[in-house]
C-alpha cells in the first residue's frame, strides 16, 4: 500500500500520539494563579509575622505563662523593729534633703541653649543663653575646639565692666596676624557685657553685644546671655556657687 | 506536577517546624538568666532585715539607696521613675532636668520582681556598658582658618540649624543584661516611623540571629529585660548628650 493509498484508505486506524485531556477554561486557568499567589502571600506574611513579632515576645510570653517566675527568693521571715525601720528611713530622708539643700546655683542646657537659675531650692530665673558652636578651628598645625564644657563648675572671679583679653584664635578666626601678648589690640572692653563670672580653664559666663545670636550656638565656649539675665545671674551667684553645664 | 507539590508541602513543613523551634528557644530564653539572677541574689540576701519591710517602706527604700549612691558620683546620672512616669538628670542630688514619659513598656521580668528583688537588683544605680543611637554624643565642624582679612569678610555668616527634625533613639545597656531604650516624640507633622521601624527591627533582627545560632550550637538564648520609654524628642536629646558614655541610672518602679 502506497502513502496515497494509505491516505485514502476510509478503514485506516487514527493513530494518537497523547491523550488529551479536557482543557480547564482561561478564566478558571487565572483564578488558579490568583489563589496560589494569594496564598503565598498569605503564608509569607504569616511567617514574617511570628518571625518579628511574636518570637522576640517568646520570653515574654513565657513569663507571663508563669515559666521560671516563681518567687526568685526564699526570704525567711524575719521579725522587725518597726520603730527601727522608720528611723531609718527618716535618716535617708534627711541625707537626700541635704542633697539637695544648696545653695544659689545656675544650671545651663548646651541642647535648648537655656539657662536655670536657682535660689533656695527655687526656680528664680529662665531664659535662653548661647553656648559652644562646637566646631573644630584649623590654622596650620594649631588647632582649637569651641565648645562649652560640661560638668558641675564654681564660679571662681566676678567682675562688672570686663576686659576681654582676646586669645590667638579670635584672630584667625578674621584671618588678622596674631599680635604679640600683652598688645593694645588684644584687649576689648565692649565684647563681654557688664559682666562676667569666671568659671575656670578660661570659660565665663558673661554678656554680649551680638544680642541677635542669643538662643543659638555660636560662642567660642563661654555662656552668653543678655543684659538683664547676666545681671541677676552676677547678682545671686556669690563666690564658689555651682554652675552645672549639661 | 505531583513531585512539585510535594516540595512545597515539604518545605511549608521545614519552615513552620523552623518557626517552632524559634519559637520554643525564645520561650526558654528566660530561664539560664533566672537561675543565673538567683545565684546573683542567694549571694546579696544577706541584708535581711532590709528586704523584710513593708512593701512600700522596701520601694522607698530601694529609691533612697540608688539616690544616695548617685549623688556621691561627679558625673551625671539618669533617674527613671516608671511608677510616676517622669525621668530626671541628676547631678549631686541636684535635679537638672525633668520631663515626664509619654509611653512606657517593660519586659515581664521586671512585672514579676518581688520589692525584695526590685531592692536587690536596684539599690544602686546601674552602670551604663553599651550604648546604640541614632545620634552622636558630640558633632563637630571643622573649620579651616581663613587666609586673610578679605577672605574671613567674605565668608557668610551661617547661623545654625536649631530646628529640630531628625528622630532620636537610642538603646541603653546596663548592668544584669538590663536595657533602656528611649524613643524620642516629634511632632506628629514630623515623619519618624521610618526611622523608629529600621531602629526596632535591626534589634529584633540581631535578636532572632543570635537565637538560630543559639539553637544550632544548642546553647541557651540570650535574653535582655528591656524597658522602652518614649519622650519628647529635644529631651531625649538633651538627656543623650548629658548622660557620660559610662554614666549611671536608676531604675524606679
Amino acid at each position: 500500500m502506497t502513502d496515497k493509498e494509505f491516505l485514502s484508505d476510509p478503514v485506516a486506524p487514527e493513530i494518537t500520539l497523547f491523550e488529551e485531556k479536557p482543557r480547564r477554561s482561561v478564566w478558571k486557568r487565572i483564578l488558579g494563579w490568583i489563589l496560589a499567589f494569594f496564598g503565598i502571600a498569605v503564608f509569607v506574611f504569616l511567617c514574617l509575622y511570628v518571625l518579628f513579632i511574636i518570637i522576640p515576645k517568646g520570653p515574654d510570653i513565657a513569663l507571663s505563662r508563669g515559666i521560671g517566675t516563681d518567687s526568685l527568693m526564699n526570704q525567711a521571715p524575719v521579725k522587725i523593729d518597726s520603730v527601727k525601720v522608720w528611723k531609718e528611713i527618716a535618716a535617708l530622708e534627711k541625707k537626700i534633703d541635704k542633697l539637695t539643700n544648696q545653695g544659689p546655683y545656675l544650671i545651663v542646657n548646651t541642647t535648648e541653649n537655656k539657662f536655670y537659675l536657682y535660689a533656695e531650692n527655687k526656680l528664680i530665673r529662665t531664659g535662653p543663653c548661647s553656648t559652644g558652636k562646637n566646631t573644630q578651628l584649623i590654622a596650620g598645625k594649631k588647632e582649637f575646639r569651641f565648645k562649652t564644657p560640661r560638668g558641675v563648675h564654681k564660679v571662681i572671679r566676678k567682675k562688672e565692666h570686663p576686659v576681654w583679653a582676646k586669645p590667638d584664635w579670635a584672630f584667625i578666626e578674621e584671618g588678622l596676624p596674631i599680635p604679640p601678648p600683652g598688645d593694645e589690640s588684644r584687649f576689648d572692653q565692649y565684647t563681654l557685657g557688664d559682666y562676667k563670672l569666671e568659671i575656670g580653664d578660661g570659660y565665663m559666663v558673661h554678656g554680649t553685644l551680638y544680642k541677635r545670636m542669643i538662643g543659638m550656638p555660636v560662642t567660642h565656649g563661654c555662656v552668653r546671655m543678655l543684659d538683664d539675665d547676666i545681671e541677676a545671674v552676677f547678682k545671686t551667684l556669690p563666690i564658689g556657687a555651682k554652675v552645672i553645664i549639661y | 506536577m505531583k513531585a512539585l507539590k510535594i516540595s512545597v508541602l515539604c518545605l511549608v513543613v521545614v519552615i513552620i517546624a523552623g518557626l517552632a523551634v524559634l519559637l520554643i528557644a525564645a520561650m526558654k530564653a528566660p530561664g539560664p538568666f533566672i537561675e543565673e539572677f538567683r545565684a546573683e541574689t542567694a549571694k546579696i540576701g544577706k541584708n535581711k532585715v532590709v528586704l523584710s519591710y513593708p512593701e512600700d517602706l522596701l520601694l522607698e527604700r530601694t529609691s533612697m539607696d540608688a539616690r544616695l549612691a548617685m549623688s556621691e558620683d561627679d558625673s551625671i546620672g539618669l533617674r527613671v521613675n516608671l511608677a510616676e512616669k517622669k525621668i530626671y538628670l541628676e547631678i549631686q542630688g541636684i535635679v537638672l532636668h525633668e520631663t515626664p514619659i509619654l509611653d512606657q513598656k517593660a519586659s515581664v521580668f521586671f512585672k514579676k520582681l518581688t520589692p525584695a528583688e526590685k531592692y536587690i537588683l536596684f539599690h544602686k544605680p546601674l552602670n551604663i556598658n553599651k550604648d546604640e543611637s541614632s545620634i552622636s554624643k558630640d558633632v563637630f565642624n571643622v573649620v579651616i582658618a581663613p587666609k586673610d582679612s578679605i577672605e574671613a569678610q567674605q565668608r557668610e555668616e551661617i547661623l545654625p540649624d536649631t530646628s529640630h527634625t531628625s528622630p532620636v533613639t537610642y538603646r541603653l545597656y546596663l548592668d544584669h543584661g538590663i536595657r533602656l531604650q528611649v524613643y524620642g516624640q516629634l511632632p506628629d507633622s514630623v515623619p519618624q516611623f521610618r526611622d523608629r521601624f529600621r531602629f526596632e527591627y535591626s534589634d529584633k533582627y540581631r535578636f532572632l540571629k543570635n537565637l538560630a545560632q543559639s539553637v544550632i550550637k544548642r546553647t541557651s538564648a540570650p535574653y535582655q529585660p528591656t524597658i522602652s520609654i518614649v519622650i519628647n524628642s529635644r529631651d531625649a536629646e538633651s538627656i543623650y548628650r548629658a548622660v557620660p558614655k559610662k554614666g549611671k541610672v536608676i531604675l524606679e518602679f
